[in-house]
């Protein structure tokens, strides 16, 4: 089995309240933007996908570029140690009254 | 954290007869968070990392016997020893119940408007737990501690009494008069569009909570909690229409750089957005009266409205405003999650408005 190379230092990952924080370390340097978030969303326990069974669109934003990273970035060309990178989602309001069922 | 069991929910008509099954991989967090609170409700620990989450474990029904389900017991534990459990019933998985009835609607079995219910069943798990993939990184848990002021008793001396739809058992949220009158503003001036913003303030301590003033706490309980808001922002670069609302990552840059301005360490308590009820009800053409009568009115929270919530603000103590412009005018209605579920709660009103940072004692709560 060959070795992976990974990134020495970390960074760190939000969700949008602050209340969640991540320091994110051992990144292989290959490794991309979308695999990142990806496998961030389990350990953040953010839901992968909305009442429709659609996924979630979530954004990485760089908070020191102020710009939102692209999936296909890799992380090691993006992301500097010491970085704060926030889960930002595109999340929806619906306005469709539930329907009420009975439980034993 | 997950349940060793297998689940399975059974859907039956109100007499018994079986109408179809499901199997059930139900989301445990909001019960996990629940529990969460409930440590620092009664112990006054905060314990954020998932090293306190001991177990989920079914608890079976008293008549019908294992393996169907009254509900389940979530347990966490502090690193000082100290546990604590939540029990919750089936109705946390009332959301699953409704996809299960939504496909048997697909297959005719059930028709929309038929009543029905639902029992849940635990099995032992008859095959190993499937592998782990290997992590492609690692992560350590850096969240910030919990922070609590101490709410000066003169901040909350003219608080309302209890609005809305308060329980015995919810802690107190308060909200200046200024954040629902904004919110109705922005309410009115979206007319036939949804609108939305975001709920800041701070996590707080009842100013006296002793056995004195509710006999019924007990001496070892620390202070309760409540949530003070402190300020409406407005949610920018939204894109809404008459019945649906985006809230897109733009809008959070925007909210968070609004909090980093103010400058004065409030966290995101929750959302607020509008319902246009008086455009629902043009375009279905109802009655002025029927208007007045109708139950939307009054506001609701949808499912949509509910994963938002569970997506953006998991933590027990985030609240949800809802401003419903209906024909009986601009109503607010205050959603909060109780037993993992979000329903509608109570709130206080003040007249003024709250500086807490200013005029409190700040602690971080021990994790």
């Amino acid at each position: 089995m060959s070795a992976t190379a990974v990134m020495e230092t970390g960074f760190e990952v939000s969700d949008v309240t602050g209340q969640k924080v991540l320091a994110v370390s051992d990144v292989p340097t290959d490794a991309t933007i979308g695999e990142l978030v990806r496998g961030l969303i389990g350990r953040m326990r953010l839901p992968a996908s909305d009442t429709a069974g659609r996924p979630l669109t979530y954004h990485a934003r760089l908070d020191r570029e102020g710009r939102h990273l692209l999936g296909s970035e890799r992380v090691a060309d993006a992301v500097l140690p010491g970085d704060r990178v926030v889960l930002q989602p595109n999340v929806d309001a619906g306005s469709v009254p539930c329907a009420c069922v009975i439980a034993w | 954290m997950r349940m060793r069991h297998r689940l399975v929910m059974e859907l039956v008509w109100p007499g018994g007869e079986l109408l179809g099954h499901a199997s059930l991989d139900p989301d445990w967090d909001p019960a996990i968070e629940w529990t969460r609170l409930s440590g620092l409700r009664t112990h006054g620990v905060w314990a954020p990392a998932s090293q306190a989450e001991r177990g989920i474990d079914a608890l079976w029904h008293s008549e019908l016997g294992e393996p169907f389900m009254r509900g389940f017991r979530v347990t966490l534990a502090h690193h000082t020893g100290t546990a604590w459990h939540e029990d919750f019933s089936i109705r946390y998985f009332a959301e699953q119940a409704r996809t299960a009835s939504a496909s048997l609607i697909e297959k005719g079995t059930l028709a929309p408007g038929d009543s029905y219910r639902y029992r849940t069943l635990a099995y032992e798990p008859d095959t190993a737990e499937p592998s782990v993939d290997s992590p492609l990184f690692s992560t350590v848990d850096l969240s910030p501690p919990l922070v609590l002021h101490d709410l000066p008793p003169a901040a909350v001396a003219g608080a309302t009494p209890r609005l809305s739809d308060a329980k015995a058992d919810d802690f107190e949220v308060y909200t200046p008069n200024a954040v629902l009158e904004e919110a109705s503003t922005l309410t009115a001036g979206a007319g036939d569009v949804e609108t939305g913003g975001i709920l800041i303030g701070h996590l707080g301590r009842e100013p006296h909570t002793t056995q004195a003033d509710d006999p019924s706490r007990s001496t070892m309980r620390p202070a309760e909690i409540c949530v003070a808001i402190t300020a409406l922002i407005p949610a920018r670069h939204t894109v809404g229409d008459s019945t649906k609302l985006t809230f897109t990552s733009d809008t959070w840059t925007d909210v968070r750089r609004a909090v980093e301005l103010r400058g004065r360490g409030e966290i995101v308590l929750g959302w607020f957005h509008s319902h246009p009820q008086h455009a629902w009800c043009r375009e279905k053409g109802c009655p002025l009266e029927q208007q007045r009568q109708c139950a939307s009115a009054v506001g609701f929270f949808s499912t949509d409205d509910g994963a938002l919530h569970r997506t953006m603000f998991p933590r027990a103590f985030t609240v949800a405003l809802v401003m419903t412009h209906s024909a009986r005018g601009i109503l607010p209605r205050l959603f909060g999650w109780r037993d993992g579920l979000l329903e509608p709660r109570g709130y206080r009103l003040l007249a003024q408005p709250l500086f807490i940072g200013e005029m409190s004692h700040a602690t971080p709560v021990a994790v």
